[in-house]
């Protein structure tokens, strides 16, 4: 049980600045999701908490201690890699056992202890057998294993489901989050599947070029992106983005129409400066299934491509030389070729500056109205 | 890497009768070229083993057993045995620590990997020196005037030591040249082997309290378990081959504190001796030493490295 408190971190590999001034402070118990696309230095930082990675600015305290300083093994953290990273040569119990034996642990403990964590990771019948001789799940069993047996104060994940297929991935997930739930150790898992992050964490930290883009709750990071390219890196499909210009009485122009979002949306904004309009696939509804109230504008579009799901089929369509993407109910899909006049949800709509790449609009009003 | 330098392991697979007969042909010019060089000799020193051809008499006579007889009450021969036997294990076992050592420090201590390349290359030159080059270069620098290696003790004012004439130390000597000749170029392959290693199980290592040597202790040698063995194993092999530098450096001697096996068939044979018979069977006994004692190893080696 720690909390880690980081504070401007930076690192460089030669001439490239991977992490740039990185503020971050971790709750005890929390479950952490530092999200974003590769090379955004996400892995960099897990390391660099680990103590595998020098720090070449800033500090990183665990349990209000700076552990600049101090060797990877006595910072009281455990790691799972994304490779397994298990002693290729050692039987499943030895590997367990490893950490323990370098404590110089008695034998006893050591054989009751991984006894327990086997069992709790239903890996009890594999303890004989060497790697090679495990499938990818239970090789990251073994993983977590090694990790938990530990006891450490703060667990970190670096892209533990990566390899795997994704029935197991699934079911690995919840199996950690299960584990978090039963132990509540301070938890940091590093990651770039957004649906791994949303499902997980209590926070995500969505990371790109080595800073911060934005913190905060699962909600917060999907209804209420702060930044372009939040907006863009959270939710699948990806969120459709237009381009518009600030109109008159609370309406935004875009090339074949306009929405009406509302005078206070646009308080501030000059009339005809440009803005970016993002709208999620979700939140584009075929006619007539939106409150008249709630609907901002209309979107006439020709559909490509129809994709089904399952529950849901995906649309393809074309509005004017651009496309959008569109998901509605998988029973009744709209024809190919066909016209459709789709409502625009005024509520789900996403503003942004094209300049900054900031988002135009107050968190707190937009989340309150999107739950 | 690791598995397929390995050797024997896994079934041998069942060919099919046109693969087969391809495998066999294509074997063949090899095979022949073999069996013309070294089998006609092997079977020429057998056939003079047993006889009692001297050099200086033109006629020969088959003796059976005799020369055989007379090695095991040869003390000379005792004493070569034994100096082969410390030579083997000393040059083994020293290179092979030399060259972990060098391997382990060649990656802790040298972070930037172009000066580590520049210092592989010049760890590299001296296996690529001639044994009888090198043999002479450590004559020159175990000199008791003019030597290198005991200028620091001259002076210091301590008397210089006779590396290569003090019967004591002349045969330690002379496999320090060997050990640096191999034992280099092993840390270099050694060091190369390692960086080739996956590096998470070695992180996970120092996050489960391992240190900077017990990593690679626990983890990053016994990972390389396989090629190590084999290295073991070529170095026995090489080491057998020691001839030329010995000559070179002592010619055996002094006296015969550094007659080899090969040293004293050739002294017995060649040398002003010319029982060539008698060191033929010498020779013999040797090849049938070895095949023995190498296949055993080769098999359990081949255990070992899986």
């Amino acid at each position: 049980m720690a909390t880690i408190e980081i504070r401007d971190i930076g690192k460089n590999y030669g001439d490239v600045r991977v992490l740039d001034g990185l503020n971050l402070d971790i709750g005890d118990g929390e479950f952490i999701v530092l999200l974003g696309p590769s090379g955004c230095g996400k892995s960099t930082m897990l390391r660099m908490i680990a103590g595998l990675e020098d720090v070449d600015s800033g500090t990183i305290a665990i349990g209000s201690k700076v552990v600049n300083n101090l060797a990877p093994g006595d910072r009281r953290v455990a790691m799972v890699f994304q490779s397994y990273a298990l002693y290729p040569h050692m039987t499943v119990f030895d590997n367990i056992a490893f950490g323990l034996r370098r404590l110089r642990v008695p034998k006893l403990e050591i054989t009751r202890r991984v006894d327990e964590v086997a069992k709790l990771l239903a890996i009890d019948g594999l303890l004989a057998r060497k790697p090679a001789q495990l499938s990818g799940g239970q090789q990251q069993r073994v993983a977590m294993a090694r990790a938990m047996i530990k006891t450490p104060s703060v667990f970190l994940f670096d892209e533990p489901l990566s390899n795997l297929d994704a029935k197991l991935r699934d079911h690995l997930r919840v199996e950690i989050k299960r584990l978090h739930g039963m132990l509540g150790t301070t938890t940091i898992f590093v990651t770039h599947d957004q649906l791994e992050a949303m499902a997980l964490a209590d926070r995500i930290v969505v990371m790109n070029g080595g800073r911060i883009e934005q913190q905060g709750t699962p909600q917060e990071i999907y209804h209420a992106p702060q930044t372009l390219f939040v907006a863009r890196f959270v939710g699948n499909p990806t969120i459709n983005l237009l381009d518009g210009r600030v109109g008159t009485d609370g309406r935004i122009e875009y090339m074949s129409g306009s929405l009406d979002v509302g005078a206070a949306r646009l308080d501030g904004l000059a009339p005809g400066s440009p803005l970016t309009i993002g709208i999620r696939a979700r939140d584009l509804k075929l006619p007539g299934r939106l409150p008249e109230a709630a609907v901002a504008g209309r979107i006439d579009a020709k559909v490509e491509l129809v994709e089904l799901l399952g529950d849901e089929a995906q649309l393809d369509l074309l509005v004017g030389d651009k496309s959008l993407v569109v998901l509605v109910d998988g029973r009744t899909p709209p024809a190919i070729g066909s016209t459709l006049s789709l409502e625009v949800d005024r509520n789900a709509l996403h503003l942004f500056d094209p300049e900054s790449g900031r988002a135009i609009h107050k968190t707190g009003q937009k989340l309150h109205q999107a739950a | 890497m690791n598995h397929s330098a390995s050797p024997g392991t896994g079934q041998p697979r069942r060919l099919r009768p046109e693969h087969r007969r391809f495998a066999l042909v294509t074997l063949l010019p090899g095979l022949s070229l073999l069996i013309l060089l070294s089998l006609i000799a092997s079977v020429g020193a057998i056939n003079l083993a047993f006889q009692d051809r001297m050099l200086r008499f033109p006629d020969a006579a088959y003796v059976g057993l005799e020369n055989f007889e007379r090695l095991f009450r040869d003390r000379r021969f005792a004493n070569a045995l034994q100096v082969s036997a410390i030579w083997e294990v000393v040059t083994v076992v020293c290179t092979m620590l030399l060259a972990v050592l060098l391997a382990i420090l060649l990656v802790e201590g040298v972070r930037s990997p172009r000066v580590r390349n520049a210092i592989c290359i010049l760890l590299i030159i001296p296996v690529l020196l001639p044994r009888v080059s090198a043999g002479l270069i450590w004559r020159f620098l175990y000199s008791p005037t003019m030597g290198a290696a005991n200028y620091p003790l001259t002076m210091l004012g301590l008397p210089p030591i006779e590396f290569l004439s003090d019967p004591q130390i002349a045969l330690y000597a002379v496999a320090l040249v060997d050990i640096w000749q191999w034992g280099l170029f092993f840390g270099v392959v050694l060091a190369k082997l390692i960086e080739t290693l996956p590096k998470e199980p070695q992180e996970a290592a120092r996050l489960d309290h391992a240190g900077t040597l017990g990593v690679y202790w626990w983890v990053a040698l016994p990972m390389l378990r396989g090629p190590i063995i084999m290295m073991t194993f070529v170095k026995a092999i090489e080491s057998l081959r020691s001839f030329d530098l010995i000559y070179t450096m002592t010619a055996g001697g002094p006296g015969i504190s550094t007659e080899t096996l090969d040293l004293y068939a050739f002294q017995q044979g060649i040398g002003i001796s010319g029982r060539i018979s008698y060191a033929s069977s010498l020779s013999v006994l040797l090849m049938v030493m070895t095949v023995i004692i190498f296949s055993i190893l080769w098999k359990r080696a081949a255990r070992w490295a899986a």
